[in-house]
């Protein structure tokens, strides 16, 4: 088994991380921003 | 013709330069041991292919002795942080370049340079085509940022001691824990976990061994703490009888998402202390479990991934 044949088989795999890793950013962008926005609701009554 | 055994003689003398470097360098009160560990590991390099396993053996007894008993970091001339913002402000991305190049030239040199034939013989190995190009990469891009950056001549090696040192043992980790790997793969480990297996679960369906080998690399992995050492005993165990010979299944595809899925363990496990623990404790964490809590979604989504790419890809109608 040739090594350059092992990395393209890693590429769905990388694919598939890079996906996940920026949906979990996403998600956290989101939360932090509810939780600013939260922040500034309590101070301006 | 350029061969492994030349790639391993340059990494084994750049070791014997940072040993000679660090024997010299007062700073380190543990200067002998640091001296030593890095001298047995160039040893290793340059003479390893030479000796008989059994002093192999003890080469890797006496660097974990000298580890075990701590090395010591010394204080190698380098740049300031004046000198570190003045180069960024003057290269600016260009500073990759030498970076890029390594993977680069590995990936140009694994595809052609096994065709380039000099005098009636191959430039290069073309068994070990990867290796080679991965050792030239790593000449080219030395050369690339000497020719960019001028530095004073001694820096690429002082520069080598500071990585070397601030890493400390855990560098040769990945290549121990492989010779671990094959080690537990001869004793036959291999077979047990197998035979356990065959005895509890039946593994007579194609979805079925890839999911016992893609779990059985994570758990083993995250026992012991690197996919490398994990990888020979379950490829042994699952990988190779089931799921390639019985299963036929492409043993390029099963091997790469294998190891893939040994990462996830990585990704969760204490074990992978240079990864998960030191820097939560070096960064002060309120939780020492907390990057791999935060790791641990990611690794168990990747793992199912992992499943079901082997089962679509290995298998070609």
């Amino acid at each position: 088994v040739a090594p350059l044949q092992l990395s393209v088989w890693a590429m769905p795999t990388a694919l598939l991380a890079l996906v996940v890793h920026v949906a979990r950013l996403v998600l956290l962008d989101r939360q932090l921003q509810c939780q600013a926005a939260a922040r500034v609701a309590e101070r301006v009554p | 013709m350029i061969t492994l055994p030349m790639i391993y003689a340059l990494a084994g003398l750049l070791f014997a330069a940072i040993a000679i470097q660090g024997a010299l360098d007062r700073a380190n009160p543990r200067r002998w041991l640091g001296a030593g560990f890095w001298g047995l590991y160039a040893v290793n390099f340059l003479a390893g292919s030479y000796l008989p396993d059994f002093a192999n053996g003890v080469l890797v007894l006496g660097m974990v002795a000298l580890a075990a008993a701590g090395l010591g970091r010394g204080a190698p001339p380098t740049t300031t942080a004046e000198q570190r913002a003045a180069g960024t402000a003057r290269f600016g991305n260009a500073l990759f370049v030498p970076a890029l190049l390594i993977p680069g030239v590995t990936l140009l040199g694994t595809l052609l340079l096994k065709l380039v034939v000099v005098g009636g013989q191959p430039l290069i190995d073309p068994n070990q085509a990867t290796l080679i190009s991965l050792g030239l990469g790593v000449v080219v891009a030395l050369g690339a940022a000497i020719i960019m950056l001028r530095p004073p001549p001694l820096a690429p090696v002082r520069e080598a001691r500071r990585l070397a040192e601030t890493i400390g043992w855990a560098a040769v980790l990945p290549q121990m824990l492989a010779a671990l790997g094959a080690l537990f793969a001869v004793a036959g480990v291999g077979t047990v976990i197998a035979g356990l297996l065959n005895d509890y679960v039946p593994l007579d369906t194609p979805l079925l061994a890839v999911t016992a080998y893609a779990v059985g690399m994570a758990l083993f992995t995250a026992m012991m703490g690197n996919a490398y050492a994990a990888f020979p005993v379950m490829t042994a165990a699952i990988g190779l009888p089931l799921v390639v010979h019985k299963f036929g299944g492409d043993p390029a595809v099963v091997c790469a998402l294998g190891m893939l899925s040994g990462f996830c363990g990585t990704l969760v496990t204490p074990m992978a202390a240079n990864f998960n623990v030191v820097p939560a404790a070096l960064l002060e964490l309120p939780d020492r479990n907390g990057v791999i809590r935060v790791q641990a979604p990611t690794a168990l989504i990747l793992l199912l991934g992992n499943i079901v790419l082997m089962y679509l890809l290995a298998f070609p109608p």
